[in-house]
């Protein structure tokens, strides 16, 4: 028994020596080798980083963490090549920088300036506990940012009844020409105190008024940001360069100012804010139509690519390895069995098949990991032919060597002929099946899923998927399309790179005789 | 040459498991859609479809019924409607109901979207429906493979002799990148740059059934002129497509003449060919083509076999109304009765090219053993 | 007193078995051995001498057991194992046990087949196919012990260096070398250790010269002839040739198309040989004296051997025969009937109406 295990592992590692001694001897197989060792790098990485339930989060686009990311985002480094984008700015744990009690207008405006100068508002009238925070953003590109968000975190002790605490939260955006607009204006409690978007309603009258426009306020709202991140030139605007200041302002009503004052002193309530500018460049890779980061999803494409890769790859030439050397060696009705399995799932039309098991899965309702599961059993189950093929003849003519005839009449035992003599013959070759086997697989998963059968996980195929559907390619969007497929063919090449030099090995042992 | 008893039966034979194989996949992609329910879902989906507008109709304002009198004719309607699609029967009786049509293509398409997509409207028998989306793979895919295959082929034994210089690398190169980039992916991207980018070619595909049409119709009626016009819109619709499948197919084609012919190129007949003083373009001809021939023809005869099934993913995303995107369409409206006779014609024709294959084998091989 | 005993031996194989044959339930058959019956007794070596396909490596694959059974057409090979393998055997299968201490090997099933593959031994012809090239020579030799459970693993390496020793090559030298490192001959030396690690009391040489280079030769054959001696085994030798069988054979028969034609001691059948196909073989050898060869001597026979599918009725060298033309009194019989083994001296027996 040591014996047989020895004879695999021994020829495994020296078929695996040999292979990459082999695949290093040409710039083909060193290509191969460094972008496989990139691959698992990124896997590790994405291990690493992403957390355990990011495709639960994928799945969902319009809900946190996407939501509060710019849509259809171009990549950051563009701007490297010169494009015109609007960088998104994340200004996170702001603390507030003033804060006090607010019982006249002048008051809060010794608190928070912005609220008298912002157009048209005039002297606003409250009384509360008034906390501010402030940032600044720097346009420096002529591009018009997409939005501001405003998001909050808010921690209490015990002691504060969150829904009886009312909180009126202002933003008001200074811009570099020193205009001042009030940007969001909204009534909640602290209970459902959690981010303000950028309202046009808030300011659209007033702006129209300032600038003597001839628009009316419905028209104003289809401006989008235009109008906050631009300037009127005649009939139309140009992106406003500079510094923006942002300031939020909460004020706390319904209670007794120095109630909620000594509340914040005391560390029963904390309050930290997020100031979002939505850019119209993101990150490493741009985001989707959803605000998804591509990067992440991109990055979790890798570890799937290469388990997908691997598993199914490994399982084909496992089955093909195993069903063709039991029909070479054995022969007789099995091989006759085997053989005529072989001819049928040769001629099988894969491709439709696994669209219809694909859509028959969807249609039962299976998603994630067991839908991909499904899709990866069925490449398996009618892609081991091949190898089998292969297998047996190879099997055949080792089966009819002397040595082999030599261990029979020793009085070798058949498990003893086929690990001993016989596997480890086969070993080169089933190195290079594998090998050649893990592009298949991933990009028949892909091609599935640019057909919309929606396993639910974000892998390289599904962000292709998601571009094609929402006509990324349309609107140009070509971090959409690009990295997800470039990936793909360079995982693919790295393999086919490899199966190319490594057939060098097989190649003359299959000719030898 | 004439065949003798035991080639004839090696031949009937080969025939008869073809036929069984032909038989098998059939008869798997039926259990499939009746076994996984998939089948079944779909229908129900229809048939509630179905007793929706039925059930408006009768409930217009004007109608003689009573909401009793309502409810039994659309339980009437909805019983008739189940037996009409079989779905009162289990789902074995059901599938293997086709089975015995489908030998003569005696099938309907049950789906609107099926026939949307040919351009076509019901009822449509599916051998109709395959023979409008045969012609459009075929302009398309097959023509592009043919394309490489010409283009390969002369080249193969040209590389074979150049083995290990730049050009050999750059076709190993070259075969390992196009092999691993989705032929797909270049159509989204041929799409953007083509379409949208570069505006030279269509951003959308479809409208070319319309041509396709006005092309069979002017042939029909000798109008040079427009069929000529017809000819030249097809031809600014496809040009993109073809491109995208060419280049595609064309690295694997040259990997594969170029391996075929290496094998030859090293025989010591060929190297005496050429020691005899021979012209390299004689002995390409002479003695490595005529080689190689057999090998190159299984390439094409199994390619061009393979292709007019089509490119389900290209097609679909260059919304292309041929067999490939017939077959994704079909599959995913669930056209249960359509995507049985497409797997039994692609198939067939498949399985069919293989044995015309190994006819020839056996008459230009007399050693070929079964 | 015999260790081998073959009677009547038949492998026929079937040709083309298609479906539609087995249907109509048709079939041929190569008929590679006819009937083969010969004794080999202990310490004795026997040759088998023919010319190519005339069945006798069958015959040396059927006494190895290392032909499908169901090919096995008829007759038996009865075996004399040493007294504990025989009861061994009798304690695991006593129905292969036939008449007095004879162990009938075809019929042996699992554990006491494997106990009768440690008596019997085969070396092939080819050093270098019948050795796997992945494996090194210490576990080439070592294998047998493996296989039949032998040993410690020390009691393993011992056994091992001494084989390599006994084939004079040196353990510490050879032992961690793979076959491609080895020259043929060092090849085939290997080969015969490692039938030599079961110490079997029967060998079977299966032209175990006739691929190496002619220098080493005799070395083998030295090799070969001293176990003979020193441990007392039993050997079949097979061999084309039949002046090399004369000197390295104690009794030589010759086969035919399947079947023996002529056996007789070494020295009478070469000085006296009565079958007309053994009187051909003979003339074909080239003479001692170099002068000699030049003249072009009549090898007295004739066309080419038949296929073993459709053998000639009758006797079945016929066809060949050169006597047959000579004597048109027997033709008749040639025709008709096939002679069997006649007694035509004292230990030496032919198959031919003429005697």
């Amino acid at each position: 028994m040591k014996a047989r295990e020895e004879g695999i592992i021994i020829s495994v590692a020296r078929s695996l020596r040999g292979g990459l001694r082999e695949v290093l001897s040409s710039n083909l197989g060193k290509a191969g080798v460094a972008i496989l060792l990139f691959m698992i790098v990124m896997s590790a990485y994405s291990l690493y980083v992403l957390p355990s339930d990011f495709p639960e989060k994928w799945k969902y686009p319009t809900r946190p963490p996407w939501v509060f990311n710019p849509r259809n985002a171009q990549p950051q480094w563009v701007e490297l090549f010169g494009a015109k984008v609007a960088d998104t700015a994340i200004f996170s744990n702001l603390r507030a920088d003033r804060e006090g009690i607010v019982l006249s207008p002048d008051a809060l405006l010794r608190l928070a300036p912005e609220a008298e100068r912002a157009l048209g508002v005039g002297r606003p009238v409250f009384i509360g506990y008034a906390m501010v925070f402030r940032t600044s953003y720097t346009l420096d590109n002529a591009a018009y940012p997409q939005d501001v968000i405003s998001l909050f975190k808010v921690e209490t002790s015990e002691k504060v009844n969150k829904s009886r605490i009312g909180v009126v939260v202002l933003m008001y955006i200074t811009r570099p020409d020193n205009i001042v607009l009030k940007t969001a204006e909204e009534r909640l409690t602290l209970a459902t105190l959690d981010y303000v978007k950028i309202d046009q309603g808030a300011f659209a009258s007033p702006y129209i008024s300032h600038f003597k426009l001839n628009i009316s306020e419905d028209e104003m709202r289809t401006l989008y940001y235009i109008a906050v991140f631009g300037k009127p030139v005649g009939k139309d605007f140009e992106p406003l360069q500079g510094e923006y200041q942002i300031t939020l302002l909460l004020l706390f009503t319904g209670i007794d100012p120095r109630e909620v004052q000594s509340l914040v002193r005391n560390g029963d309530i904390r309050i930290s804010a997020e100031v979002r500018v939505f850019g119209t460049s993101y990150g490493l890779l741009g985001t989707d139509n959803y605000g998804r980061d591509l990067f992440q999803g991109i990055l979790f494409g890798f570890p799937v690519a290469l388990a997908v890769g691997f598993l199914v790859s490994l399982a084909i030439v496992a089955i093909g390895l195993t069903l063709g050397v039991v029909s070479g060696y054995f022969g007789g009705r099995v091989d006759e069995i085997i053989q005529r399995t072989v001819d049928i799932i040769a001629n099988i039309p894969l491709l439709p098949l696994l669209i219809l098991v694909g859509v028959a899965i969807q249609t039962r309702g299976y998603v994630g990991w067991p839908a991909l599961a499904v899709i990866m059993f069925i490449l398996v189950i009618f892609s081991w032919g091949g190898v089998a093929i292969i297998s047996r003849s190879m099997a055949l003519s080792i089966k009819s060597e002397p040595y082999v005839e030599a261990a029979k009449a020793l009085g070798a035992s058949s498990a003893r002929i086929v690990f001993r003599h016989i596997l480890p013959q086969l070993i080169p070759y089933a190195m290079a099946a594998l090998v050649f086997g893990v592009p298949g697989a991933i990009l028949a998963e892909a091609g599935l899923s640019v057909l919309g059968i929606d396993h639910g996980l974000p892998t390289w195929g599904r962000i292709l998927a998601d571009a094609q559907a929402n006509r990324g390619i349309a609107y140009h969007m070509w971090w959409w399309v690009l990295p997800p497929g470039i990936l793909l063919g360079l995982f693919s090449f790295a393999f086919v790179a490899l199966g190319f030099t490594l057939e060098t090995i097989v190649e003359p042992r299959l000719r030898r005789r | 040459m004439p065949l003798d008893r035991r080639s004839l039966r090696i031949i009937a034979f080969r025939g008869l498991t073809l036929t069984f194989t032909l038989f098998v996949i059939v008869l798997l992609t039926s259990v499939i859609m009746g076994a996984t329910g998939y089948d079944e879902t779909v229908l129900k989906s229809l048939i509630n479809e179905e007793i929706r507008a039925f059930r408006q109709e009768l409930s217009r304002p004007g109608s003689p019924y009573t909401p009793e009198e309502r409810e039994k004719l659309v339980r009437e309607q909805e019983a008739r409607l189940r037996q009409i699609y079989g779905l009162d029967k289990p789902w074995y009786e059901r599938t293997v109901s086709y089975l015995p049509k489908l030998v003569t293509l005696d099938l309907y398409v049950t789906s609107d979207d099926v026939a949307g997509v040919l351009g076509l409207r019901r009822p449509l028998k599916v051998g109709e429906a395959i023979a409008v989306a045969l012609p459009r793979t075929i302009i398309m895919i097959t023509l592009a493979y043919a394309l490489s295959a010409l283009i390969a082929i002369p080249m193969g034994p040209y590389i074979a002799y150049k083995r290990g210089s730049l050009l050999d690398k750059g076709v190993i190169a070259y075969a390992a990148i196009t092999n691993a980039f989705p032929v797909w992916w270049l159509a989204m991207l041929s799409i953007f740059f083509f379409g949208f980018y570069l505006n030279v070619a269509p951003t959308t595909y479809r409208p070319v059934i319309a041509h396709i049409t006005s092309l069979s119709e002017s042939l029909s009626s000798l109008d040079v002129a427009s069929a000529l016009s017809a000819l030249i819109r097809i031809a600014y619709f496809s040009y993109v497509p073809i491109i995208v499948v060419t280049f595609s197919t064309l690295g694997s084609w040259l990997y594969s003449a170029r391996a075929v012919a290496i094998r030859v190129v090293s025989e010591d007949y060929v190297a005496a060919a050429r020691a005899r003083g021979l012209s390299e373009s004689t002995v390409v001809r002479r003695y490595v083509l005529r080689v190689i021939a057999g090998s190159v023809l299984t390439f094409i005869i199994l390619g061009l076999a393979g292709s007019i099934s089509g490119y389900i993913i290209t097609e679909s995303v260059f919304d292309w109304p041929g067999m490939g995107l017939l077959t994704y369409v079909s599959i995913s409206v669930g056209d249960s009765q359509m995507v049985l006779a497409i797997v039994y014609v692609t198939t067939l024709v498949y399985v069919a090219a293989r044995f015309l294959l190994e006819v020839l084998y056996v008459i230009l091989d007399p050693r070929v053993k079964l | 007193m015999e260790v081998l005993k073959v009677q009547g031996l038949k492998v026929w194989f079937p040709v083309r078995k298609g479906l539609l044959d087995v249907l109509l339930g048709r079939q041929e058959f190569v008929r590679a051995v006819d009937g083969v019956s010969f004794n080999v007794s202990r310490g004795e070596t026997f040759c088998l001498v023919g010319e190519s396909g005339c069945g006798k490596t069958t015959t040396a694959r059927a006494i190895m057991m290392l032909i499908d059974r169901g090919d096995v057409r008829g007759g038996k090979v009865l075996f004399k194992p040493r007294e504990e393998v025989l009861s061994e055997i009798k304690k695991l299968q006593p129905s292969a046990i036939v008449d007095s201490g004879y162990v009938d090997v075809l019929a042996t099933r699992g554990q006491a087949n494997k106990l009768i593959r440690r008596e019997i031994q085969l070396i092939f012809q080819d050093p270098f196919g019948s050795i796997n090239p992945r494996m090194r020579v210490y576990d080439v030799v070592e294998e047998p012990l493996i296989i039949h459970g032998i040993g410690s693993r020390e009691e393993r390496e011992e056994a091992v260096a001494k084989a390599l020793e006994a084939v004079k090559l040196s353990a510490s030298d050879f032992m961690y070398r793979f076959p491609h490192q080895l020259s043929g001959g060092q090849r085939q030396r290997v080969a015969i250790a490692r039938t030599l690690v079961l110490n079997p009391s029967l060998l079977l040489a299966d032209e175990p010269v006739s691929m190496l280079d002619v220098s080493i030769r005799a070395e083998i054959l030295q090799v070969l002839d001293e176990l003979k001696k020193t441990r007392g085994m039993s050997v079949i030798f097979i061999t084309h040739d039949i002046a090399l069988a004369r000197y390295i054979c104690d009794r030589i028969g010759v086969m035919y198309l399947g079947k023996i034609v002529e056996i007789a001691r070494a020295d009478e059948i070469v000085e006296n040989p009565k079958h007309p196909y053994t009187k051909a073989l003979i003339s074909a050898v080239p003479d001692v004296v170099p002068e000699n060869r030049k003249v072009l001597r009549n090898v007295p026979i004739k066309g080419e051997v038949p296929s073993a599918v459709r053998i000639p009725v009758g006797c079945r060298f016929r066809p060949r025969c050169v006597a047959f033309d000579e004597n048109p009194g027997i033709q008749e019989k040639c025709r008709k009937e096939e002679p069997g083994l006649l007694r035509v001296g004292e230990e030496h027996y032919s198959a031919c109406w003429l005697n």
